[in-house]
């Protein structure tokens, strides 16, 4: 979680912008728009797609956001609109099993372009080609497995907590990151050796 | 437990959502199990690599621009397009779906079932009134009789063949 705000003043910040105050709507975007960015991303293999469907995961967030209960859950709520999101778009490109090559390197291409945070070419193009082989294990995955594992190892939020963004139970968000685990090491592992030969 | 179960929760520890209870057998088990141990240095190695924030992207600055534009557009749909969407929205909840298409298919075998019912009582009703019907004409025996007989011959036409013209049989005699 964004160790910006202490949960009371997430909560605070919440219920201002439950009534209304779009200062706080902002603060929230400022909070959490780069995880959720970042979990998009990984689950959708593209650039493009991740941002227009974050993009319509805060407009969503915006206009139910007096519907939410309790602020206490706001980021798991957060975390189910943009996976749902993800969902929705995979269902309506039918890719939910298939990996698309092509998506794969413009993702890795508006990678290079958009990242201008990072201060060294080398290390950026070391990352971003990291980052294509970690956006093709994760494509290989199924969603099922894919989302639990982003949450945990990406996210780093907690299994209990994942259980709430995904709507299953423990035992099951175990073992499937651990699946995913075992496949995801796989295809690093192999991208490891290879470029260790290229440099020999 | 098993070595892959040992794992399931090695992983956890790694993660830092391991049952509390289970932190020590966990330990225990990585001092004891050498092929675990392995798997505990590699995920853990790989969860350093995939926890970089090195890896991490920056949204767009363009994205909050973007967002806020759509946030003050006006509502620009109809009622009946409200309707249709709050509909597929229903349509995209995969539990809701699997209700509506079961309950559909569950209306659709009750109405034909009674639908069968409903002929099949409509058959039994023609039949009995058949039966009826039946009974009334031959067990009546003035009816039966009535219907048995040949109708009489025309009194009319039987004068007129048998009586003959008296002009002309007058004529033909002269």
């Amino acid at each position: 979680m964004p160790s910006e705000f202490s949960p009371e003043q997430l909560k605070k910040v919440v219920k201002r912008a439950q009534s209304g105050s779009e200062q706080d709507f902002y603060e929230l975007y400022v909070l959490f728009s780069k995880p959720v960015y970042n979990f998009v991303w990984r689950l959708i293999g593209s650039v493009e797609d991740a941002e227009d469907l974050v993009q319509e995961t805060f407009l969503k967030v915006h206009s139910e956001l007096k519907h939410l209960r309790d602020a206490n859950q706001f980021r798991f709520w957060l975390y189910r609109i943009a996976r749902n999101e993800v969902y929705q778009k995979l269902r309506r490109t039918q890719r939910a099993t298939e990996v698309s090559i092509d998506d794969d390197e413009a993702g890795y291409y508006n990678f290079l372009r958009d990242d201008i945070r990072q201060p060294d070419p080398e290390k950026l193009a070391i990352s971003g080609e990291l980052n294509d082989v970690i956006n093709q294990a994760l494509q290989g995955l199924t969603p099922k497995y894919r989302d639990v594992f982003v949450l945990a190892v990406f996210q780093k939020m907690s299994y209990e907590d994942i259980t709430k963004v995904v709507g299953r139970s423990l035992l099951s968000v175990k073992t499937d990151i651990y699946r995913a685990r075992l496949m995801v090491k796989e295809a690093i592992a192999a991208y490891m050796k290879r470029s260790r030969v290229e440099k020999i | 437990m098993n070595c892959e179960d040992w794992r399931i929760q090695i992983g956890a520890f790694l993660d830092g959502s391991c049952d509390p209870k289970m932190v020590k057998p966990v330990r225990t088990h990585l001092d004891t199990c050498s092929s675990c141990l392995a798997f505990y240095r590699e995920q853990s190695d790989l969860n350093a690599l995939l926890g970089s924030s090195a890896l991490e992207i920056e949204p767009p600055q363009h994205l909050w621009y973007r967002i806020e534009s759509r946030m003050h557009r006006p509502e620009e749909v109809s009622a009946v397009s409200a309707f249709v969407s709050s509909l597929f929205r229903f349509w995209n909840v995969p539990k809701l779906r699997y209700a509506l298409i079961s309950s559909l298919l569950l209306l659709v075998v009750s109405w034909s079932l009674l639908e069968f019912r409903a002929n099949r009582e409509s058959d039994r009703l023609l039949l009995a009134q058949i039966d009826a019907y039946h009974f009334e004409v031959k067990g009546n025996p003035f009816l039966s009789q009535l219907e048995k007989t040949t109708p009489p011959e025309n009194p009319f036409l039987d004068l007129g063949a048998s009586t003959s013209n008296p002009f002309l049989s007058k004529g033909s005699s002269q």
